[in-house]
């Protein structure tokens, strides 16, 4: 609002709400009457107001609002995402904390990088472990890596030993926090634990 | 201007202490001119439209008006009725001249199309969500206060200061340069 305004914006609005001419107002009137800097202000709100009432139909869309009904929807899915996000956490929640091995077996076998320019520079960096064990070790059930391999997009995966491929995002040269990464990555990926 | 104005008809008109309406009227030609230039933002062509339009309805309205009353003041709310009417003819012509002109075989239509769509919304970018559709539920499809509040799951007087609110954005987005 303006300031040359203020004095009767009351007036002015309450006219425009009850879609009367607010110079029919004796203050209003008489305020404009005497300010015509603050006339020029209220010739240019009635004829701003009168812009937005002249547009087509497709121009004065208004924007969509959010319904309540929609708001009841948007309210479930959220209680249905944090549901699933609490179950999914207190599982993981419950799984006994156990050391990782130490020095596991590092992949045995490593794919040199494809064509992509991407993967060349990214050669695993897993160094080989003399460990006889030969398993990665998480939680309570050790896996075996067969072999670790860089995809063509430079994504490094590993192979399990049943055949199961997890995805890798770390270039982390230990075992142990491949491993991990081997948890997360798969568990969060299929939405199962590794067993 | 004012010799344009002399009020010869006023001459038969018995003689009275007052002053003749045309005479009053030619007493508050000066500062009308004054004032329509102040309201018009300069004195020139526009000014001068204000004050003959202000003339032509006190010289229509003279049976009518008052004797009683204060001139001056009725003077200028005409004229700010008249320089409103002034622009909203404007606009109007500039509208339909744009219709007129526009060809259906160029692509000068779906051009004038973006053009208002982005005058409107540039207009009403200062205003959220809420504000605008309240604006234009009531001002542009004509919806009454409680229709919006029963549609948008409002009370009448959340809705009001929306459009109170609305209103004041655009007034304060027309002032900008």
């Amino acid at each position: 609002m303006t300031r040359a305004l203020e004095p009767v914006w009351e007036p002015i609005q309450a006219a425009l709400d009850a879609r009367r001419d607010p110079l029919d107002d004796p203050r209003v009137a008489e305020f404009l009457a005497e300010r015509p800097d603050a006339a020029r202000e209220y010739a240019e709100l009635v004829l701003a107001l009168e812009r937005v009432g002249r547009v087509s139909p497709e121009h004065a869309r208004p924007t969509p609002l959010a319904r309540p009904r929609d708001r009841v929807a948007a309210a479930a899915v959220l209680l249905l995402l944090l549901g699933a996000l609490a179950f999914f956490a207190t599982r993981a929640a419950r799984r006994p904390e156990t050391p990782i091995a130490e020095s596991p077996r590092a992949p045995s076998e490593v794919d040199e990088p494809r064509a992509s320019p991407r993967s060349a520079p990214s050669a695993p960096t897993h160094t080989p472990a003399d460990s006889a064990s030969d398993a990665t070790a998480f939680g309570v059930t050790h896996y075996r890596i067969e072999r670790v391999r860089t995809t063509p997009n430079g994504r490094e995966v590993v192979v399990l030993e049943d055949g199961r491929v997890a995805r890798c995002t770390t270039t982390a040269s230990e075992a142990a926090a491949l491993a991990v990464t081997i948890e997360r990555t798969t568990w969060a990926a299929r939405g199962q634990e590794l067993r | 201007m004012e010799g344009a104005w002399s009020l010869e008809s006023d001459a038969n008109v018995p003689a009275r202490t007052e002053p003749s309406f045309g005479a009053r009227l030619e007493a508050e030609l000066p500062p009308l001119a004054r004032h329509a230039a102040a309201l018009v933002g300069r004195a020139g062509p526009d000014a001068d439209d204000v004050v003959q339009e202000v003339l032509a309805r006190a010289w229509r309205s003279r049976e009518s008006f008052d004797a009683r009353r204060a001139l001056r003041p009725w003077l200028r709310a005409t004229a700010l009725r008249a320089w409103i009417d002034l622009c909203r003819a404007r606009a109007l012509r500039a509208d339909v001249e744009a219709r007129r002109g526009a060809d259906p075989q160029s692509d000068a239509g779906p051009a004038r199309d973006v053009e208002a769509r982005e005058e409107l919304e540039h207009a009403l970018s200062p205003l959220d969500a809420v504000e605008r559709e309240v604006l234009v539920r009531f001002h542009h499809r004509g919806e009454s206060v409680r229709d919006i509040a029963t549609a948008l799951a409002l009370a009448e007087g959340t809705v009001k200061s929306h459009l109170h609110r609305a209103r004041k954005k655009l007034t304060e987005r027309e002032e900008r340069p």
